[in-house]
């Protein structure tokens, strides 16, 4: 499988704030990717890099085969982008924004348009200061699903949206994903996030420290529970222990890539030790991630405003 | 693209855009209803339009260009276009061709109303090209530059601001390069520049041309930055950029002051570009609206963006940090006064030095005349300070900084505005304004604490308005009350009725002694005498009638005549066909010269024919008087009175009307006939010249007996001279009640000069009548007292004042005729301090103004009654020399056969000065009041010279 997003070794710094660190990334084709990170770990700069607002100071990002700083002009016709804040000329109406926006478009943007708009419950005759913040965030949806995007880049594109919208809307990517299109999506809303990526990266201090499919960093990110004498723990084969406490001769960790088969041997050998596996939430695997990299998770997993 | 942005453009800008010409329209289209209640003139209204249409146009320029990239930057929405597959340049491109267009379009509504009301008149011709030129060249500059400010500033309004300084300097930078260059001088002869047309004409354009390009270019280069990134950037790996860092500390500084920078900046350049303003009404405004925006800018950024009570949340006490951001604004404040004055001294120094010979001075009038009564610190300071103070305060007020400015403008200019009549009558003192600032001052810090907590609600802010301005209003009428009352009153001796009484009988003893001398001067042979000088009077006269009536007028007629008919003929030829017809209208007409015709009245009331005839004679007599000079010239004295003669056969042929000039009065026709063949003499001071000159005289008495006989004539002559002597002595009563009016008629210009003035000058002129009573009370009672006791009372006081520069003066005189009118007989030394404290009180123009008329008429009266009493005795001196064929050799010898006792000078109580040099007598009276102004001695004059302080009367002998 191809790679429509590509980021290698991107570094990036606002004065002397290092923002991303010899960052990189890969997205295949086809996935819903969770880009999942602290506040100011550098996501939304990475949005930036990615639709050519900003330039690297070095490094390589590359959309759907073309850099993404010389060829954003370009690229624009093929990536879609909902930014955080989107800003639109308020005094306009929905079906303003769409024939204004239209101008600098290919033609039939504004057919899409006016479907995406219908599929996401704008009223095309309101006026952009008269919508919720919903109401907002999907017409900026609607302007970025009007191009045809083969690459749609989200950042935090459900924030100040309902359940039901968010559902509604989250359950339309997959649907975009399975049409064949790439979708990079930032969010602070990770169980809803965690329904629809098929792929994550978790970032830290501007890199990439963990990117995989769902599944696999479920499989490999797993709570365990040890219970015996506890002079002989920790046990062989626990691999990296990203979080641990212990309750009495009773020990729980969440572990990467344990050892199972270590583990299993180790307990047949003796009587005292017994243990059991648990799987975790998407949600507690970030915040034993983000734990594990000393950063405090806890604002980000209850979902604290950025 | 195009069609988008063009579309979006519109629809953001359409209702300022159109506001602002069609507001320009009405204007311009209401104002001559205005116009009717300000009694403006045509020229003057015309000057409003062309003013308004300019600034509106400059208006639209701005405020077009402004809106491109700030309002995108302002709202955010220039990420949104960023955003789309499109270049910035494309953009550019766009927003500057859909700015061009909306301009276009303004210029466009502006000229053809400009057109409509002849603010910019008849294009056709070539001067009217310059309000055209105004109107768009500014307009355009303002909307490049503010363009190009509208690409590096976040908001609009800091766009507009920015703008509108580049628009005002950079032409003038512009205008000064090319100045430099057009004329070169000693830089292009020391560096060696060429001085050809060609490269002056091409540095000419080429700075010219550089003013508007240079900000579409800088616009162009910032917003197509990320462009030329992209582009450079090509394939290659992207580089590092690097961004500069700033020291904390200092950037902060540099953010507070950052944004009060361009108001700042357009105070200074409006107070250099307005160089021939008033320069202390200027900055009064301009100084006025500077401290206003920076008494916003302490706390109206945080009142404006709802951030008022992240004060609260500060470490720093309320009152340090409200002080410490009020001491940076005074500072700023300072400095930008300091700059304002050394830039305009700057200025005037480099550029003002020749215009202030050629009338720099009055343009600066008013200026002046505040200046003259009021400390210059005040002038300085009350602007900057009112405006502060209110914008302090207001702007704790407001919700919005707009509407702070707003609001704080009308009121520190309504405050400033009350002042004005005082600034400008008697002075002000810094004690008597400041009371005002530093109570707003006082209330903005009362009320930090609420505003910080959000509990300023509204019964705290209407206190926090109504206390302050009542305490102002309190405090103007106490000022205003005690400088009424520092004004001294006028004693009972010198009440007006009182003093009238008094005057009327000084006048009826002068019109007795008129009537008495009137009595004498008819006994004598008068008709000689009235003849003689009459005639050394034309002999006198003779240049300014040749230069003013006769050439000047003739030439007029003839190049007109010339002009109607006899453009195509040659100069020879034309002059003998003219003489000839001319001529033979006169012989012909002179077959009729028995018949009288009537006064033909108005010529636009004449029939054809009569028209036709009238048009002949003036014609024809002009031709006669073109050939009589010619004839004169040559020489050929008896051609030339023949020509004269038929000049008065079409004088009486034409109800008494001159050739010369057949509109005016038939009396005055009489005179100026008389001088019109009088000028013909100039230069004939030999006997066949004034030979000539009797025979015309002779020729006009015929003339002028048919309407009265010659005794009459002399008899109504000398009357009209009686009365013009007596006219003096009906001085006093009549004279106050004008120099009232004036007064009035003074403030009254004054009020209307002056908004919200009417309360201000209002009150103020109780104050002034005040003044006026006292200091005419004083010319009044000066008046009662005889010149000689006046001359002493003065030279006493300048010897005081002045001993040194006093030694070598004999004669010398202050136009200060005045004497202090609550003192019985004050010494001269009490007068003048009493004087000095008078001029202390009243305004430099005042003085200036009503002693000057007060002094002539003094003068006049005196020289009249001296001029009486030497006309008296040369009337006797011409009788002794009749008697006796020659003049006596004292004046005495004419007593007692003349006089009882030969009169005095008048002015100065002593006999008159007479000699006899080469048979002529010659009677002399000194004039002391031919004098001139010495530097460094205030009001006191000094006679000019021995020979120019004399009046002088030379009589010839009759034959």
């Amino acid at each position: 499988m191809t790679a429509a997003i590509e980021m290698k070794s991107v570094t990036k710094r606002f004065g002397d704030r290092l923002v991303l660190d010899k960052f990189d990334m890969a997205v295949a084709s086809g996935s819903i990717f969770a880009l999942l990170g602290d506040n100011g770990t550098g996501k939304s700069t990475t949005m930036k890099i990615l639709t050519g607002q900003v330039r690297a100071d070095s490094g390589e990002a590359r959309v759907l085969g073309r850099d993404a700083w010389v060829n954003a002009i370009a690229l624009r016709h093929r990536v879609g982008y909902v930014p955080e804040k989107p800003k639109f000329y308020d005094w306009m109406t929905v079906a303003e924004l769409g024939r204004f926006i239209g101008g600098f478009h290919q033609p039939g943007f504004l057919k899409r348009y006016y479907e995406a708009s219908e599929r996401l419950g704008l009223d095309t005759s309101r006026k952009l200061s008269d919508l919720s913040k919903g109401g907002y965030a999907r017409a900026g949806l609607a302007l970025a699903l009007a191009i045809d995007p083969q690459v749609l880049l989200l950042d935090e594109p459900t924030s100040g949206l309902d359940l039901s919208t968010r559902r509604e809307f989250l359950s339309g990517m997959v649907d975009l994903a399975a049409e064949g299109r790439t979708i990079l999506i930032t969010s602070h809303q990770i169980a809803e996030v965690e329904r629809i990526a098929s792929h994550v990266g978790l970032m830290v201090g501007g890199k990439l420290v963990m990117c995989q499919t769902l599944d696999e960093l479920k499989s490999n990110i797993v709570r365990l529970v040890v219970q015996g004498n506890s002079e002989e723990l920790p046990l062989p084969g626990l691999g990296t222990v990203l979080q641990s406490e212990r309750f009495g001769n009773i020990w729980r960790g969440v572990v990467h890539k344990p050892d199972l088969t270590l583990l299993e041997q180790f307990a047949a050998e003796r009587d005292t030790i017994s243990f059991q596996f648990e799987r975790l939430s998407l949600e507690e695997i970030y915040s034993s991630v983000i734990e594990f990299y000393g950063v405090k998770a806890a604002e980000i997993v209850n979902g604290g405003a950025r | 693209m195009i069609h988008s942005i063009f579309w979006k453009e519109f629809r953001e800008q359409r209702l300022i855009a159109g506001f602002l010409p069609i507001f320009a329209a009405l204007i311009v289209l209401v104002s001559p209803l205005l116009a009717q209640s300000l009694t403006l003139s045509a020229n003057d209204l015309t000057a409003i339009h062309q003013t308004v249409l300019i600034m509106f146009a400059l208006g639209c320029g701005l405020v077009t260009g402004a809106q491109h990239w700030a309002a995108e930057n302002e709202t955010g929405t220039l990420v949104l276009l960023d955003l789309q597959p499109q270049w910035r340049r494309s953009f550019w491109w766009a927003k500057t061709s859909y700015g061009v267009l909306q301009w276009l379009l303004q210029m466009t509504v502006l000229i053809v109303v400009g057109i409509l009301v002849s603010a910019i008149s008849d294009l056709r011709q070539r001067v009217s090209w310059q309000p055209l030129l105004f109107v768009l060249s500014w307009s355009f500059l303002a909307l490049c530059w503010s363009q190009m400010a509208s690409s590096r500033t976040r908001t609009p309004l800091a766009a507009i601001g920015w703008g509108l300084l580049a628009t005002l300097v950079m032409p003038w930078l512009s205008a000064l390069i090319t100045q430099l260059f057009m004329n070169p001088g000693v830089i292009a002869i020391y560096y060696g520049l060429p001085r050809s047309i060609v490269f002056r004409g091409f540095l000419t354009v080429a700075t010219l041309s550089f003013v508007p390009i240079l900000p579409l270019v800088i616009s162009y280069w910032t917003i197509t930055q990320p462009d030329r990134l992209r582009l450079q950037s090509g394939d290659t790996e992207a580089t590092p950029v690097r961004f500069p860092a700033f020291r904390s500390g200092w950037r902060l500084a540099w953010l507070d002051v950052r944004g009060l920078l361009w108001p700042v900046a357009i105070c200074l350049v409006l107070n250099v570009v307005f160089l021939r303003m008033e320069p202390t009404l200027l900055w009064l405004l301009l100084g006025n609206l500077t401290g206003l925006y920076l008494g916003v800018s302490v706390t109206g950024l945080e009142q404006d963006q709802g951030a008022f009570k992240l004060w609260a949340d500060q470490r720093l006490p309320l009152g340090t940090l409200w002080g410490a951001k009020l001491l940076n604004r005074l500072t700023i404040l300072a400095g930008t006064t300091i700059a304002a004055i050394l830039l305009k001294v700057l200025v005037i120094y480099i550029y003002w030095d020749t215009s202030q010979q050629t009338g720099g001075v009055s343009q600066y009038n008013v200026a002046t005349l505040i200046a003259n009564v009021t400390p210059v610190y005040t002038l300085v300071i009350i602007g900057p300070l009112t405006g502060f103070a209110v914008g302090l305060c207001v702007s704790l007020v407001a919700r919005k900084r707009i509407i702070a400015l707003t609001a704080g403008g009308f009121l520190s200019l309504f405050l400033i505005m009350g002042w004005l009549p005082m600034l400008g009558s008697g002075g002000l003192q810094f004690w008597q304004w400041a009371g005002v600032p530093v109570v707003f001052i006082i209330v903005a810090r009362m009320m930090i604490w609420p505003w910080a907590s959000g509990q300023l609600n509204s019964r705290k802010m209407a206190a926090a308005l109504f206390l302050p301005a009542l305490f102002c209003v309190l405090y103007w009428f106490g000022v205003e009350e005690y400088r009424f009352r520092s004004v001294p009153s006028v004693g009972p001796l010198l009440q007006a009725a009182a003093f009238q009484r008094a005057d009327n009988a000084t006048r009826i003893s002068h019109a007795d002694r008129i009537k008495e001398i009137a009595k004498d001067v008819a006994g004598v042979k008068a008709e000689w005498i009235w003849e003689t000088s009459q005639i050394d009077m034309k002999l006198h006269d003779l240049k300014y009638y040749q230069e003013r009536l006769a050439l000047k007028v003739f030439n007029d007629e003839y190049q007109k005549a010339l002009k109607e008919g006899w453009n195509s003929t040659l100069p020879d030829f034309k002059k003998t066909v003219e003489k000839t017809v001319a001529t033979g209208w006169i012989k012909r007409l002179a077959l009729f010269s028995d018949i009288e015709f009537p006064d033909l009245g108005d010529p636009d009331d004449y029939s054809e024919p009569q028209r036709q005839l009238y048009y002949s004679l003036r014609f024809a007599g002009q031709i006669l008087l073109m050939d009589a000079l010619r004839l004169q010239a040559k020489g050929d004295l008896d051609q030339s009175e023949q020509q004269f003669r038929y000049v008065l056969y079409l004088v009486r042929l034409t109800g008494h009307r001159t050739p010369l000039d057949f509109q005016g009065w038939p009396e005055r026709m009489e005179q100026e006939a008389m001088m019109a063949i009088s000028r013909w003499a100039e230069g004939l001071t030999q006997k066949g010249g004034k030979l000539s000159l009797y025979r015309t005289i002779a020729l006009l008495d015929e003339h002028l007996a048919r309407r009265h006989t010659a005794l009459e004539g002399l008899r109504n002559n000398y009357q009209a001279r009686v009365k013009m002597l007596e006219r003096p002595q009906v001085y006093w009563h009549e004279y106050v009640d004008y120099q009232s009016k004036i007064v009035r008629t003074f403030e009254e210009r004054l009020s209307e000069g002056i908004w919200f003035g009417g309360i201000g000058s209002g009150s103020e002129l109780r104050r002034r009548k005040a003044l006026f009573d006292y200091w005419a009370a004083g010319y009044l009672k000066a008046s009662q007292v005889d010149y000689p006791t006046l001359h002493r009372m003065n030279l006493a006081a300048a010897i005081k004042a002045h001993p040194e520069k006093m030694a070598d003066v004999r004669l010398n005189i202050s136009t200060s005729d005045w004497i202090s009118p609550n003192r019985t007989e004050p010494t001269p030394e009490e007068n003048l301090d009493d004087w000095a404290e008078l001029s202390r009180l009243l305004s430099k123009d005042f003085q200036l103004q009503m002693t000057h008329n007060f002094f002539t008429r003094r003068r006049m009266e005196l020289t009249c009654q001296t001029g009486l009493e030497m006309l008296k005795i040369s009337l006797a001196l011409h009788g002794y020399q009749l008697e006796h064929r020659a003049y006596p050799k004292t004046l005495e010898e004419l007593s007692p056969a003349w006089f009882v006792k030969v009169p005095a000078n008048p002015m100065r109580l002593k006999p008159f000065r007479y000699e006899l040099i080469a048979g002529r007598a010659i009677l002399r009276a000194d004039d002391p009041f031919k004098t001139k102004t010495e530097q460094g001695l205030g009001s006191l004059q000094f006679p000019v010279s021995e020979n120019d302080k004399l009046l002088g009367l030379v009589l010839e002998p009759l034959p």
